[in-house]
């Protein structure tokens, strides 16, 4: 049963009450920052058959016994680098595994999807691990809900996932005197794998108008290669956010002027933004480090946030897997704020913004009517460590239950 | 001999007094024993009377159509009418027994001190305890009759330190409570392999290698810890008798001075006056004035207490029992001979895998072997040869004392206490006998007997009610009582 | 010539008065005697209500007032905050940080002190004062079996005594099993430590007691008066065990290894006992209510121990949380997660705790009780665990913790609320003398904003000048072949990292977030 549309007019005033339907889940609160531009004074929400179909002023007088009010509430959050994927999602026979695809080997049972969940990540981007240069296709997927592909999904092969930097080299070695076993081969520095993905490009764009030059994975690097799934690298030093962002622009000079690039884990963003603005690159940023050190040696300044969203870069926050107290996506648009981020710009960089950034802002990122019915229910104001996520509605189901 | 308490408790006498009316017991017609507080207080411990169609006092006395009285943890009343008193519960049940004791046990140990090889004597297993997880296996032990169990640590070493017995609740956190007896004995342990770990080597042409773990032990190693063994109750022994022996020279050191200074006290007047004089002498004469000197025996020196020899010393005065593992039949020969000058000594062997060529003296000297019932596949214990499910049925037909145990290395395995036991029987061991080794015998070789082992007036109330007799197939466990507390109740 | 000289005596004179104005007029300024009044937006003191436009007086590294609108002398040196929060500073309980390293490899080493290993340079005192932490008691960590004894200090000066608040603040002793031992031989060896102790002590009496019977029947013998007694020691105190005639043996004459547990057994000093599992703390309360220091215990307490409450309740010690807050257990048997969050354990049977700061410099006392208040805690009971309370256990509750007359002038000033994310510390004083200033923290503004501290290596100016002497601008397509080629422009930019190859914590190799724990120890 879907219930009209009311009107929903910008700020103040202007918004009528609405009667409580009788068979959907309604959530109440103080504030509900809707990541579409409006925050609604004592609002409500309403989702029906998963989706939400309206949002608005509550009705005046008493809350009845049982129904759900909290102080705040905002859309489900979205992690694009949610890292609860292991070995197993990575082919590590050869460097360049751009035919695999990281949602057959995904294993839905496990428990980090529903720690995720509880600690208010409603989606994630699953990417390959990033042990190989090119990895393979990435899924967007919610971390509840039946466990499915086909009930999960929001998004299949959402973009190419690699790396840059040290990690795909880590395991390998070269041969002394014989070679002992598999992981004696290249690359085994940065440059080497600059020169992987270089050559994957090149080999994809000649065996483009050639089909005896084709290989395995020549036509998902051509979609990337053409702009129809982003190319989405992990760079987590400055050396290596180039590297990638040259990439891009050499493979533009050869013609290949739709590809898209998103940065994961860019901690050193912030010492050169021209090259991301001037090649409209989006950045994923890794978690807080309390001292700034992360992989690779990258310095992560505590204003990169704040920097890069000033600059007009599009930035998303991520978790890496970690929803303890302190540590999760919400945690870490509190530190993001500390480092100078708006409150408005984090709101954004945990929900709407990432959404945006890997194209599946139909469904997901802001709570908007017809949008996917993902809420995070907190008990204060969000983004404060002292408030922290006491429920969950997943497409209109309360998974977790304030009360 | 550790004294071992039949004292009843003077609540129990309370609690009975409590009754009206009573049938044949001896206690009708006495004067009141207690306050009427007391009286109350025992009013409100949780009572229950079990109706029993089959009381199994002991293996091999079974008394018909008996009622037993519960209360406050204890057996208060085993007489043919018991009325029901207010606030009790009443069960009833074809079969009531004694509840079953694992004598060979993990089950709570910390997998630390479990395979701790460099565990001391005076190392207690009761410090060890970890009684705050594995709550469900010590679930799953109830259900299966189990309730109480000596426990070891370092299994992997020649020694295991102080053995306990605990009482397997899981409602029980406080080690203070769940222990019956923190140093029930000295485990110890001759010719086990020793598991180094599996792991992958370079060998000496480059080639990987894989090791299993699994090393048997040296053969002259082997020897050498028998030795060890012998020469460790022999130092404990000594140092005991150091004890004694300084005991006695302290106190005729201590009645010589007591008459020397007696003496010394008489005289007194006199040196005085000879010193007077001397002082007097020196000063005229110019020299330095010189004191006599005064010599006198030295006082003994203590020995330096040695917690380790002490265990070892209670060992080998026979004060607890000590329980040594060994399989081959060589070393319990070895060991068997080695422990003949041990008068006072009390023996217990684990595993006893070959002990039926010793079968004859282990008989004669009433040495108590606890048996495994395990089917092996371990290769660890593969190299014993006749370590089978028969092993108990044949120990016991040659009349050595026997006790069934769950190994006391793997936490889970005492649940699986009956079953094998019921295994054991199949292969040849008298089911009453096999009943004995998991109730009266454990109890009384490891100083239980007072307070568990039997249904008998003033002990424990670790009971199985069943509907049918213990140990026999088809036969269900309907309710547990641990320690008087009803722990497992399938049926209503 | 002589108007010239008169004049430029003038000159000089005038010049001089100038100077001296001048110097006095810096001196006030650099005042270091303690003497300041603060000002603030608001003021919070932890003793009752927060004062809106509140005045801090502080004399002599006291505070003497505080309140609105109060009298001060006309000549004080005055910081005004209008826009900020002044704040008592935080208490940290117990830390094993700012040391050399926290244990010696011996298993009983009473003897050992704290001040001859706290490091005053380090950057663990440099982070406390950005986190707003103005006392800490520095004690030994858990990795022995009996340590040695700490100290309460300010996180601010050169050398150990100037930074020292109150000195021999506590012993430690550690129930979990140090390494190499286990629970069975760690049990053993603080039974030994105290039992070893006794044990010496009946030797010590003993062997005077035999010493003046000898002399006694010596001086029989030689026919004189036996020397007079000279006891100088002092009978053994506390409510345990005792020594009988212990005052036969001088104080100076035992141990100095031995002195120290002798004291704990009289009661004489407060006792930190390390805790990791439930199963330390029954050890961990038999051994002090053997031993007599019950009433001077502080638990220190692992996450798991919250089992184990109950207990603790009954033995009414204060307790110091360490570790994660939140304690997750999978069922062996149905594979569920259970979460528990540990402070509210210990609120909600109403025993006293005091909460720890965490291992990195972020999860600091202010980031500890946010988090509390987040899983439902009041913020009185989180704000307290972080202030009074471990002011409290230290007894120094009328000194810090709190901003009243007679405290300490320790004040830190927050740009906002204390315990919010997006708040930072703008300046501290200990005791009236400013120690922090936000502005002049090269450190904060690099971490903040990556920038280098001027005249350094990597610094912006130093880049400047060697991109000076780059090669001239090329073609495009050449300049971006030569993109990895480029000259050492990225060099000095990645120096700063040394090399730390984070590659455990930071790569994404982890799969959880580390808090998983069976039910069951034992691995099934």
């Amino acid at each position: 049963m879907l219930f009209t549309v009311l009107s929903l007019a910008l700020g103040s005033g202007g918004l009528a009450a609405m009667p409580v339907p009788a068979e959907a889940t309604t959530v109440f609160a103080d504030r509900i920052y809707t990541a579409a531009g409006d925050v609604i004074e004592n609002g409500m929400v309403v989702i029906t058959d998963g989706k939400i179909s309206a949002i608005g002023v509550a009705p005046n007088g008493e809350r009845k016994e049982g129904e759900l009010h909290v102080a705040a509430i905002t859309p489900g959050m979205v992690d694009l680098s949610s890292r609860n994927t292991n070995m197993q999602t990575v082919e590590e026979t050869t460097e360049v595994s751009a035919q695999y695809h990281v949602a057959d080997s995904l294993d839905l049972f496990d428990r980090s999807w529903g720690r995720q969940l509880k600690s208010g990540v409603t989606t994630v981007v699953a990417n390959p691990y990033d042990n190989n240069c090119i990895g393979g296709f990435s899924i967007a997927l919610k971390t509840g809900g039946e466990p499915s592909l086909e009930a999960r999904t929001v998004k299949a092969d959402v973009a190419l996932r690699g790396s840059f930097g040290s990690q795909p080299s880590g395991k390998n070695h070269p041969a002394r005197r014989r070679p002992t076993d598999f992981y004696s081969r290249r690359p085994t520095t940065r440059m080497g794998v600059e020169w992987v993905w270089r050559k994957s490009m090149y080999d994809a764009l000649y065996a483009e108008g050639n089909k005896d030059r084709a290989f395995d994975g020549v036509e998902q690097l051509l979609a990337a290669l053409n702009g129809e799934v982003p190319v989405f690298a992990q760079a987590w030093a400055t050396q290596d956010i180039r590297t990638a962002v040259f990439l891009k622009e050499e493979m533009a000079k050869e013609g290949k002027t739709k590809m898209r690039l998103i940065i994961d884990a860019g901690a050193e963003a912030w010492r050169e933004l021209d090259f991301l603005t001037r090649t409209g690159t989006a950045v994923v940023l890794p978690p807080f480090a309390s001292d700034g050190r992360t992989f690779d040696n990258a310095f992560y300044a505590r204003d990169c946030a704040a920097k890069l969203h000033g600059a007009g870069v599009p930035i998303a926050l991520s978790a890496h897997n970690d929803s303890s107290p302190g540590h999760s996506l919400g945690d870490q648009a509190a530190f993001a704020r500390s480092g100078g981020l708006s409150f408005d710009a984090a709101l954004e960089a945990v929900t709407i913004s990432p959404a945006r950034i890997m194209g599946i802002d139909r469904r997901v990122g802001s709570i908007e009517v017809g949008k996917d019915g993902d809420l995070v229910l907190w008990n204060g104001t969000p983004f404060e460590l002292t408030s922290s996520v006491v429920g969950v509605v997943l497409e209109g189901e309360l998974v977790v239950d304030p009360r | 001999m550790r004294p071992q308490a039949t004292i009843l408790a003077l609540a129990s006498l309370a609690c009975v007094t409590h009754l009206p009316t009573l049938g044949w017991a001896s206690l009708a017609g006495t004067t009141p024993l207690v306050t009427e507080d007391e009286d109350q207080a025992c009013a409100e411990l949780p009572t229950y009377v079990l109706r029993a169609e089959k009381l199994v006092v002991r293996p091999g006395k079974v008394l018909e159509n008996v009622s037993v009285l519960v209360r406050g943890g204890e057996i208060v009343l085993i007489s043919p009418e018991i009325p029901l008193p207010e606030g009790a519960t009443e069960i009833k049940g074809k079969v009531v027994c004694a509840s079953f004791m694992d004598p060979w046990s993990a089950l709570g140990v910390d997998s630390n001190v479990l395979n701790d090889k460099s565990l001391n004597e005076e190392a207690r297993v009761s410090d060890a305890l970890n009684l705050y997880s594995g709550d469900f296996l010590r679930q799953q032990a109830l259900e299966a009759g189990v309730t109480t169990a000596r426990l070891q640590g370092g299994y992997r070493g020649s020694t295991g330190g102080l053995g306990a017995v605990v009482r397997l609740d899981p409602e029980l956190d406080d080690p203070s409570t769940a222990v019956l007896l923190s140093d029930a004995n000295l485990g110890m342990s001759v010719g086990l392999t020793v598991d180094s770990g599996a792991r992958l080597v370079r060998g000496a042409d480059g080639s990987l290698q894989f090791l299993s773990g699994d090393e048997p032990v040296d053969v002259f190693d082997r020897v050498s810890a028998i030795d060890k063994l012998i020469s460790k109750l022999e130092s404990g022994a000594a140092y005991r008798q150091a004890e004694l022996e300084y005991a006695h020279k302290l106190d005729e050191w201590n009645k010589e001075i007591a008459e020397q200074t007696k003496k010394l006290e008489g005289d007194y007047k006199k040196a005085k006056k000879s010193r007077d004089k001397d002082v007097k002498e020196a000063e005229e004469k110019g020299k330095e004035f010189k004191e006599k000197k005064y010599k006198e025996s030295r006082k003994p020196k203590q020995p330096k207490q040695d917690d380790g020899k002490a265990a070892l010393a209670s060992v080998a005065e026979g004060e607890i029992p000590l329980v040594v593992e060994v399989h081959r039949s060589s070393e319990i020969r070895n060991l068997l001979e080695r422990t003949k000058s041990f008068g006072r000594l009390r023996l217990v062997i684990a595993g006893g895998s070959e002990a039926l060529s010793s079968a004859k003296e282990l008989a004669e000297r009433e040495i108590p072997v606890i048996v495994w019932p395990a089917l092996r596949g371990n290769s660890a214990q593969d190299e014993f040869a006749s370590d089978d499910l028969s092993l108990a049925g044949v120990l016991a037909a040659r009349g050595v004392p026997i006790l069934l145990g769950t190994g006391g290395r793997g936490e889970d395995a005492t649940r699986d206490l009956p079953l094998l036991a019921q295994m054991a029987i199949g292969h040849g061991l008298d089911p009453e006998v096999a009943l004995r080794a998991l109730t009266v015998d454990a109890a009384r070789t490891f100083d239980m007997a007072g307070s568990i082992g039997t249904v008998e007036l003033g002990k424990d109330a670790d009971l199985l009610v069943l509907d049918g007799m213990p140990l026999m197939p088809g036969t269900n466990i309907e309710h547990v009582f641990c320690g008087g507390r009803l722990a497992v109740s399938n049926k209503n | 010539m002589k108007n010239q000289t008169l004049r430029t005596l003038a000159q000089i004179a005038v010049a001089t008065s100038l100077a001296t104005a001048s110097i006095a007029a810096t001196a006030a300024q650099t005042n270091t005697d303690g003497n300041v009044v603060v000002k603030a937006g608001k003021v919070i003191t932890l003793t009752g209500e927060t004062i809106e436009n509140g005045t801090i007086v502080i004399e002599g590294g006291r505070v003497t007032a505080v309140g609105k609108d109060i009298k001060y002398p006309w000549d004080a040196e005055v910081k005004e905050f209008p826009n900020a929060v002044a704040f008592p500073g935080f208490v940290e309980g117990l830390s094993n940080n700012g040391m050399d390293r926290a244990n010696e490899n011996i298993d009983v080493a009473a003897f050992l002190n704290v001040k001859d290993s706290i490091d005053p340079v380090s950057f663990y005192f440099e982070d406390a004062l950005r986190a707003g932490i103005t006392t800490i008691n520095v004690q030994q960590g858990k990795d022995c079996v009996v340590g040695g004894r700490g100290y309460v200090v300010r996180p601010h000066g050169l050398t150990v005594e100037r930074m020292t608040l109150r000195p021999d603040s506590g012993i430690v002793i550690s129930a979990v099993p140090k390494r190499g031992k286990t629970r069975a031989t760690q049990a053993l060896a603080l039974r030994q430590a105290f039992g070893g102790l006794r044990m010496y002590l009946e030797e010590l009496v003993q062997e005077k007691k035999d010493g003046k019977d000898y002399a006694t029947r010596e001086a029989l013998y030689q026919g004189r008066e036996p020397d007079k007694d000279s006891v100088k020691g002092r009978p053994m105190g506390g409510n345990s065990w005792k020594v009988e005639n212990l005052q036969m043996v001088p104080r100076w004459e035992i141990d100095e290894k031995q002195l120290p547990m002798l004291e704990v057994v009289e009661g004489k000093v407060p006792v930190y006992l390390y805790c990791d599992e439930p199963a330390d703390v029954h050890t961990a309360l038999k051994l002090a209510n053997d031993n007599g220091f019950a009433k001077r215990t502080v638990l220190v307490l692992g996450p798991e121990c919250w089992k184990a409450a109950d207990l603790i309740a009954k033995s009414a010690m204060p307790v110091i949380l360490t570790g994660s807050m939140k304690w997750t257990e999978r069922d062996p048997v149905t594979g569920e997660e259970t979460e528990t969050f540990v402070p509210g354990v210990y609120a909600e049977k109403g025993i006293v705790f005091a909460l720890q700061s965490g291992n990195s410099s972020a999860e600091s006392l202010w980031y500890q009780a946010a988090l509390c208040i987040g899983q439902g805690m009041s913020r009185e009971a989180a704000m307290a665990a972080v202030t009074t309370i471990p002011a409290k256990i230290m007894g120094l509750e009328k000194r810090i913790g709190t901003i009243a007359p007679g405290s300490d002038g320790n004040v830190v000033i927050f740009s906002g609320d204390p315990l919010s994310v997006t708040s930072h510390v703008v300046k501290v004083f200990l005791d009236g003398n400013e120690v922090y200033d936000r502005a002049t923290d090269t450190r904060m503004k690099h971490l903040s904003t990556g920038a280098q501290p001027a005249n350094t290596a990597s610094s912006a100016e130093l880049i400047e000048e060697v991109h000076k002497h780059d090669d001239p601008v090329v073609e495009e397509e050449e300049k971006i072949d030569a993109g990895e080629n480029k000259k050492d422009k990225d060099k000095g930019e990645h120096e700063e990292g040394d090399g730390h190859d984070h590659d455990d914590d930071k790569d994404g190799h982890h799969e959880g977030d580390g808090h998983d724990h069976d039910g069951d120890k034992q691995g099934n």
